[in-house]
């Protein structure tokens, strides 16, 4: 079977690739999300019940935000999750369509690199500073944070960068 | 130009990508940095973009979003809607229009649950119209009552509508879910109101069901009473300060995994696709409010926000007709955006022309978040109505006719809101603290 694979268009394969990897990052999401909640719920019931709260429940499910609310970028843009009006576009000509689609999806591509880069450039700050860029009360370092939220960007560029070709490709060909 | 012009054309020119069908969250974060490029260069804005990012995904009020969130996934993949339904029948069904009563009062409840509108419309249009339908009810009359119903779910907490809002101004979250308690109870009692009075004056619309004996009354609350006892828990926690908006969210997410548990109305498979839809909400909504607060910095550098403020104090005119012209706004707004994206463009300007007024922010919240509601149920964009013409098959025309009367209650209730702030603020005003 490996021959046959080797025919599919390379930039489909890329897709293909891109696509698991969004799919990869959701999940991870989701664990992110389940540790917010147990971690959360753990910290009330001790806070309450046995008056021995978790140090640094704050810090850390303000942190885990990065993972629970970011990674699932991707997905969503490829399960076509984020927020739109379509109201007056569905009512253009099919050419004039996928013009405003490719405006969308190059402003959209444009500015998710736009934070990827500058995410990256803190990043390198922090990671200069050694240890003066930590957490407050876990002393936690900030930059590998700020990685995991340039991954997200960078992923979500991409998604958006392969519906940006999709979309000029409808606009080109009829 | 000045900041100010650029401030307006810009803003005007969010509005129109917006309206062609630009992400509304890509057109903030590049018109937003865009215009700081044109006011104060690319340094600054390059910054702003590294920096806004960052804080706002490492926040923890906003975690409090995922977290709710995930509770109303977890409610939707059990049974809850149809229990709700059933033990609101067992109650109602007696009456003339007992099943689109007890439609509108298991919104109400499931709205406990549950922060979004069209979910709640849907998830309830499917249970209840069936039911409806074999009970020779009128068409238009049930499926306007779950579609008027589901609106119910912003005012209850927890509400999608008042974290964003609260989120935007800094205007405690726990008070505005208290806030919205007594005026979803009341919408609730305004549309049964409606239901009743119009079946007595034509009986053909619903008629009444047999009566139910209390013993079965008493049995239908059996199925219901866990997610009561949770939304009382969250609530009661909130009020009395016990913990915070986040707590709350993470405290009703893992209540509702553990009642739907013990139910086994979850298993493994469903578990993990409440947690990709959850992730896919929350990356939606996370990347709007980035999106939001990016353009709010160009906002205030271009000084907009306060410039307004003035503009409006100075021009003199009476504090109820600004209010009336901004509700109309809202009303328009709602009827293509949804009420996310409406939030997050129209707060940052009416905000401070609000709080300059002299109005209270809490109850400002209250009504921005109802108004909107009736955009979702006002023909002809109507986002609930189109929802559940496509579950329902029953044709628009006959909607539309069936939602006019819950269109004039919900004026009746707005006006009630409006007239008597109390209703509003009293309960929050109680509270001794909020965390």
């Amino acid at each position: 079977m490996r021959w046959r694979f080797s025919l599919i268009n390379p930039a489909q394969r890329i897709e293909a690739i891109i696509d698991r990897a969004s799919k990869i990052m959701a999940i991870i999401a989701s664990i992110g999300l389940t540790a917010m909640m147990l971690l959360t719920t753990a910290d009330v019931i001790g806070r309450y019940f046995f008056s021995k709260p978790i140090w640094g429940t704050y810090e850390l499910v303000s942190l885990l935000l990065i993972f629970a609310g970011t990674w699932g970028w991707g997905y969503c843009q490829k399960e076509k999750g984020h927020v739109s009006v379509t109201l007056l576009v569905d009512r253009f000509p099919k050419r004039l369509r996928m013009f405003f689609k490719s405006l969308t999806n190059l402003i959209g591509f444009a500015g998710f690199s736009l934070i990827c880069w500058r995410i990256w450039e803190k990043a390198l700050h922090y990671i200069a500073l050694g240890n003066s860029g930590l957490t407050q009360t876990l002393e936690i370092p900030y930059y590998p944070f700020m990685l995991a939220l340039m991954i997200s960007s960078a992923m979500m560029a991409l998604v958006v960068m392969t519906d940006l070709i999709h979309s000029l490709t409808g606009l080109v060909r009829k | 130009m000045s900041p100010v012009e650029i401030g307006f054309i810009s803003f005007g020119l969010l509005i129109l990508l917006i309206l062609l069908g630009v992400n509304v969250a890509f057109a903030l974060i590049m018109i937003g940095f865009g215009g700081i490029v044109l006011i104060s260069g690319f340094g600054p804005a390059l910054t702003s973009l590294g920096t806004v990012p960052f804080e706002r995904c490492t926040s923890y009020e906003i975690s409090v979003i995922p977290l709710f969130i995930l509770m109303s996934q977890f409610v939707d993949t059990g049974n809850i809607g149809r229990e709700a339904y059933q033990m609101a029948r067992t109650w109602l069904g007696q009456f003339k229009g007992g099943l689109a009563m007890a439609t509108a009062g298991a919104c109400g409840l499931f709205a406990a649950c549950c922060g979004s509108s069209l979910a709640a419309a849907v998830a309830m249009g499917k249970v209840s119209y069936p039911e409806m339908k074999k009970n020779g009810y009128d068409d238009g009359l049930s499926v306007a009552v779950a579609a008027a119903g589901g609106s119910i779910g912003i005012l209850i907490p927890p509400s999608m509508g008042f974290i964003i809002y609260g989120i935007l101004t800094q205007v405690s979250i726990g008070r505005l879910f208290i806030a919205g308690l007594v005026p979803g109870i009341l919408q609730v009692l305004f549309y049964i109101g409606t239901i009743s009075f119009m079946c007595h004056r034509n009986p053909n619309l619903g008629p009444a069901s047999p009566k139910t004996s209390i013993k079965e009354k008493a049995a239908s609350v059996k199925l219901t009473w866990p997610v009561i006892l949770l939304f009382v828990l969250i609530i009661g926690g909130l009020y009395a300060g016990v913990f915070t908006p986040t707590e709350a969210g993470a405290l009703g997410a893992f209540g509702a995994l553990v009642i739907s548990l013990v139910r086994r109305q979850i298993n493994a498979p469903r578990f993990a696709s409440s947690l990709m839809s959850t992730a896919r909400l929350s990356a939606m909504i996370i990347a709007l409010i980035m999106g939001a607060f990016i353009f709010n910095q160009f906002l205030a550098v271009t000084r907009i926000p306060f410039i307004a403020s003035q503009y409006i104090n100075e021009l003199g005119m009476n504090k109820y007709l600004i209010m009336f012209c901004i509700i109309l706004l809202y009303i328009f707004l709602g009827i293509f955006l949804d009420i996310q994206a409406a939030c997050v463009l129209t707060i940052p300007i009416i905000y401070p022309i609000i709080v300059a007024l002299g109005y209270d922010p809490i109850w400002y919240g209250v009504i921005m978040v109802r108004v909107m509601e009736i955009g979702v149920i006002t023909p002809p964009f109507a986002m609930n109505i189109f929802a559940l013409a496509g579950v329902t098959n029953v044709p628009l025309g006959t909607i539309y006719r069936g939602i006019l009367p819950f269109l004039i209650a919900d004026i009746l209730h707005l006006a009630l809101l409006c007239a008597v702030p109390l209703i509003s603020t009293f309960l929050p005003n109680l509270m001794i603290k909020s965390l």
